[in-house]
């Protein structure tokens, strides 16, 4: 009974995302389904057309600098977390949880009525903050999560052993919790990336990222590069999730 | 590794207070170069925190430490040169053995061959040669806590500090490695620190044993004198099994109480005034059985309650009218077929029973 449950509700959570991937290859002007015909034409375009090319080079930027900002600053906002006392440490925490739980709109208003009057609205930059903000739960999650399952004697073993207090962050403290770091930078970078809230609000002429660009495309064009697009973003994630997999098994094991 | 001099530990008037609590309470102690000395105590006594005060992990609110002569209180740990050992081991997970005995030498930045040479040979110090290149999550507790040991003894310091080293581990291997660290210790001639709560791993293993109790040293010797001679009914109590008998000093020993009429009892060691109340302390290991008890100054018949098997030796709780008394016996001696219901004379010595204030504390 029970292992029929999952099946099913496994086949509900993927077959959208799969119907998808037939449609790019389809020979069609418009998305049709079933799809009809089999080509390449709408991978072609899509890494041929500036609009979505750029599109995709935007999206990459922004997510990579929203990762590595939020993982620096995410890491560091767990660690002193974790110093703090108890009340006041479950307090801030909650704090950390905000964007998860206020509506994605909300936010997206705010940071249209502050960055518009800053001039920071269809720029990189004004992506990179904002996506910062979405994703730093993700990282102060999964490493106070990995936090919780080490022995921090290890960090007084280091400094008994000779370590710095930067050595010992270096070499030891980071290690403890890489797992947790990388988990939330792969987060971090996923939700950037497919992120498109904010984006419309933000994103203006000039910075249009990937799903912007999708939105706009289904809109006015109806074409299957949607979904061309659609499986390269599949692609993305996957790829990352594999990374992560990959680079948090390599060194401990 | 070469024989080397551990160096002289000397703690001056420590205090360290958290909130209203007195963790430390002028702790004073003269360590010598090359002693094994152990802090003894329930949880919450100071042991650990007059230990972690000496590696530098807190500070005290006053009071000096030195190493030789050397003043270290001040000093960040990294700077003491002291070998520490945990009782969570506090390996690194992310290296192997080999890496997380090498940390403190490439911290020291030995050439790359020194490290090979001292890490292969303190592998062999601890016989763990075999697992040089074993993840740490690839080893039994007793192994990991000899890596542990490798790693604070492989940069040589002149002093090892130990908190609660063994506290993870089963009684059999327990064992082993209280001996094998006894060996170690000696072989190197390094000074410890040992903290631990079990009474018998302190009296085992060390060359003089500070009992500790709310913060403060309660006694320090060798572990003969404080077993023999306990200044105290709370350091006769923690050390072994202790019978206690209550009553109200006299001139010669102690009026014991009973149901009835008070019993006199001779006492040797006294440091309580006639007349006060008191606590008369014998071990169960001290009292005879039957016709041993002739021409003994106490003596006192009840009837036999709980009979336990200890392995080589028989534990007998016998009701007597100052109250139950525990006794040990060997089991192959000749009360080894006393059974419970019998009716047993127990005696012992005026030497074997100390008497102490009533209200410092015991049970």
């Amino acid at each position: 009974m029970l292992s029929g449950a999952v099946v099913a509700v496994s086949v509900y959570l993927v077959l959208p995302t799969l119907a998808i991937i037939p449609i790019s290859f389809s020979d069609t002007d418009f998305i049709i389904f079933p799809p009809q015909g089999f080509s390449l034409r709408w991978y072609e375009t899509f890494f041929t057309q500036p609009a979505w090319r750029n599109a995709a080079i935007t999206s990459f930027i922004v997510a990579t600098l929203a990762a590595v900002l939020a993982t620096v600053l995410g890491t560091l906002a767990a660690l002193g977390l974790a110093r703090l006392g108890q009340r006041l440490a479950r307090g801030l925490g909650a704090l950390f949880i905000l964007p998860l739980i206020v509506p994605t709109i909300i936010t997206a208003v705010a940071f249209y009525g502050t960055f518009s009057r800053l001039g920071m609205v269809g720029n990189v930059p004004g992506l990179v903050l904002a996506h910062t903000i979405l994703a730093l739960p993700f990282v102060v999650i999964n490493v106070s999560a990995v936090m919780q399952k080490v022995d921090w004697r290890i960090v007084d073993a280091a400094r008994s052993l000779g370590a710095t207090p930067l050595q010992a962050f270096w070499k030891v403290t980071l290690p403890a919790i890489r797992p947790g770091v990388l988990a939330g930078a792969v987060f971090a970078f996923l939700t950037s990336f497919d992120e498109i809230v904010i984006a419309l609000f933000i994103s203006g002429a000039r910075a249009v990222t990937l799903p912007v660009q999708m939105w706009s495309g289904i809109r006015f064009e109806i074409s299957p590069v949607v979904a061309a697009a659609s499986c390269l973003l599949l692609l993305m994630s996957c790829f990352m999730l594999t990374l992560y997999w990959l680079l948090r098994k390599d060194p401990v094991q | 590794m070469t024989a080397r001099a551990g160096a002289a530990i000397r703690i001056e008037r420590l205090n360290k207070i958290y909130g209203d609590l007195k963790a430390v309470d002028d702790v004073s102690l003269d360590i010598a170069a090359g002693e094994f000395l152990t802090l003894l105590g329930s949880s919450g006594s100071g042991k650990t925190t007059t230990l972690m005060i000496v590696a530098g992990f807190a500070l005290p609110d006053s009071g000096n430490v030195w190493i030789g002569d050397r003043p270290i209180t001040q000093l960040p740990p990294e700077r003491r040169g002291l070998g520490v050992v945990f009782q969570s081991y506090a390996l690194f997970p992310h290296l192997d053995v080999k890496e997380n005995i090498a940390f403190p030498l490439r911290m020291r930045r030995v050439q790359a061959a020194e490290i090979e040479r001292k890490v292969a040979r303190v592998l062999e110090l601890v016989e763990l040669g075999a697992f040089r290149d074993r993840r740490i999550g690839q080893l039994s507790g007793g192994q990991q806590q000899r890596v542990a040991l490798a790693r604070a003894l492989v940069f040589e310091p002149p002093v090892l500090l130990m908190d609660e080293p063994l506290g993870a581990l089963d009684r059999k291997l327990r064992e082993q490695l209280q001996v094998e660290i006894k060996r170690i210790q000696r072989d190197l001639g390094v000074t410890v620190i040992y903290v631990t709560h079990d009474q018998e791993e302190a009296l085992s293993m060390s060359d003089r044993i500070a009992i500790m109790a709310e913060g403060r040293i309660l006694q320090t010797g060798t572990p003969d004198e404080v077993y023999e001679a306990p200044h105290s009914a709370y350091v006769a109590d923690f050390l072994g099994e202790s019978n206690f008998i209550r009553g109200q000093a006299s001139e010669t020993g102690l009026l014991a109480r009973t149901d009835g009429d008070p019993r006199c009892m001779a006492a040797a060691r006294a440091t309580v005034a006639a007349g006060a109340e008191a606590v008369g302390i014998v071990r169960p290991e001290a009292i005879r059985l039957e016709a041993d008890t002739r021409g003994l100054p106490n003596q006192i018949t009840g009837e036999i309650e709980l009979r336990e098997f200890l392995g080589a030796d028989l534990r007998l709780s016998v009701l007597t009218p100052v109250g139950a008394l525990t006794v040990r016996t060997p089991r192959l001696g000749q009360h080894a077929g006393l059974l419970p219901g019998a009716r047993v004379t127990l005696g012992w010595s005026a030497e074997d029973m100390a008497l102490f204030p009533a209200d410092k504390g015991g049970t």
